[in-house]
């Protein structure tokens, strides 16, 4: 659970510089008292270096992280040591790769076997607990990977939908507005056409209940699928269209077919209170 | 500003002992703070933050015969205390004198590359051979996807080593740490050496 004290994306404000003065003391004196707190900073300065490096982080960040890390000699080296890391490992990936499963350490040890001193029973039995053992494996690991896979592309809509990325507009984006359901027929749900060379898409969701709430709670999934993606807190803007929460997703992300996004607001007890629910299709050339 | 002396010689003894009765743990408190005020002074841009850190000591030394018996809480504050005074005196210090951008230094001779590319790929093999085979291959392959691949090889590897994407973050921010530090006492030598 993440520690209100510093949040995450308190840490990359502080990390970025864009504290005043007395929120920048608060947290530095936790960073020396509260070890749990000194872990959650490093561990976002550690994030914030490696998009820094693979060129994900937005302008004005990459800017502003330019400025307080490579400011003076010692930090260049430490730029330049991370990055000979980064680079040595991507030009090792062939060779390297993390330590064997079970069955391929199994699939390893065969050889050593002299098949022809073994019984045809011990090999069928052998070959059962085998399959019985990797379809075990199997189910389990499909689950877990599905729940990495998850954890980490909501990692990254946290980091795509943060006040700071939200204000800046980057390259090959492609935008929409969308009404809720409510107010349209079933059949009308928005088209976007993705081109392959966008990268980012952001979605306007118009609302229009009469009444206003702190922050709304965004809900993706796509029709017919059952994986729900949790966005960040989002917050109302006003527009010329009139009033509307802003969310961005990665363009890969969406594959061609038809997605929900529903928006509620929960109450202070964390019960929703109002909700909002908008189709629209993605359409690949 | 009044002359500053030296701190006691018996003041860093003093000092320990006032982070931890314990020695040991003592040593590494020490270690663990000096580590946390160099980073924060690096946060606030400060020029040469290990001196700086040297100097938040050594003002606590002078300070602690008489601040041992009456100060409460956590020592910590107090040395941050004295750390973001250095900060404040820093930041006006920076506003008195000549802003950089206004000095003409050409562009080449600022990104200048202190250690030769060869010498930092030497220092990264052997403190890579340095490493225990299993870290070896855990933090080379954490660090072998890049962009939007990376996220999902992340995962991947937690589910292979049976650990929350949390954990590993940890555990490889740690290993690299040690690297980097391994580099950085090579590249040192070498180029004291050279």
């Amino acid at each position: 659970m993440e520690d209100a004290r510093v949040t995450e994306q308190a840490a990359r404000s502080f990390l970025l510089g864009d504290v005043d003065d007395s929120e920048r003391e608060r947290i530095e004196r936790l960073f020396l008292t509260d070890s749990a707190i000194r872990e959650r900073i490093l561990l976002v300065e550690d994030s914030l270096l490696d998009d820094y490096l693979d060129g994900s982080l937005a302008s004005t960040e990459a800017e502003k992280f330019r400025g307080r890390y490579a400011s003076d000699p010692t930090q260049l080296r430490k730029l330049r040591i991370a990055q000979s890391i980064r680079q040595h490992a991507i030009a090792n990936s062939q060779t390297v790769s993390a330590p064997n499963s079970v069955f391929e350490r199994l699939r390893l040890a065969w050889p050593r076997i002299d098949l022809r001193v073994v019984a045809p029973v011990f090999v069928s039995l052998a070959i059962l607990v085998i399959i019985a053992a990797v379809w075990i494996a199997v189910r389990m690991n499909r689950a877990a990977d599905e729940r990495n896979q998850q954890a980490a592309i909501e990692q990254q809509l946290a980091e795509l939908n943060s006040p700071a990325s939200l204000k800046t507009k980057p390259p090959q984006m492609i935008s929409g507005t969308l009404g809720s359901v409510s107010l349209r027929s079933v059949n009308s749900a928005s088209e976007l056409t993705l081109p392959s060379s966008s990268t980012v898409v952001e979605l306007n969701l118009l609302w229009t209940q009469r009444e206003e709430y702190l922050s709304y709670q965004a809900e993706l999934s796509r029709v017919g699928r059952t994986n729900v993606f949790k966005l960040p807190p989002l917050h109302l803007e006003k527009d010329r269209e009139g009033r509307l929460v802003r969310l961005r997703l990665p363009a890969d992300l969406l594959e061609a077919g038809s997605y929900r996004i529903t928006l509620t607001s929960p109450k202070d007890d964390g019960t929703p209170s109002a909700t909002e629910e908008y189709d629209f299709l993605i359409k690949r050339p | 500003m009044p002359p500053i002396s030296a701190p006691p010689p018996e003041g860093f003894d003093e000092l320990l002992r006032w982070l931890n009765e314990n020695r040991e743990q003592a040593t590494e408190a020490y270690l663990d703070l000096r580590r946390g005020l160099v980073k924060i002074f690096i946060w606030n841009q400060c020029s040469d933050p290990e001196g700086l850190t040297d100097q938040v000591f050594d003002r606590v030394m002078r300070k602690l015969p008489s601040l041992r018996d009456v100060y409460e809480g956590n020592p910590r504050l107090y040395f941050y205390a004295v750390a973001n005074n250095l900060i404040k005196e820093q930041r006006k210090l920076a506003k008195s004198q000549i802003p950089v951008d206004d000095i003409d230094i050409p562009i080449e001779n600022s990104l200048v590359d202190e250690e030769p590319l060869e010498m930092r790929n030497e220092c990264l093999e052997m403190c890579l051979q340095a490493l225990d085979a299993e870290k070896r291959d855990l933090i080379l392959s954490y660090y072998s996807k890049e962009k939007r691949d990376k996220f999902v090889h992340r995962a991947e590897m937690a589910r292979r080593l049976g650990v929350s994407i949390g954990t590993l973050r940890v555990r490889m921010l740690r290993i690299r740490d040690k690297l980097e530090e391994c580099i950085e006492h090579c590249l040192d030598e070498k180029m004291k050496n050279a």
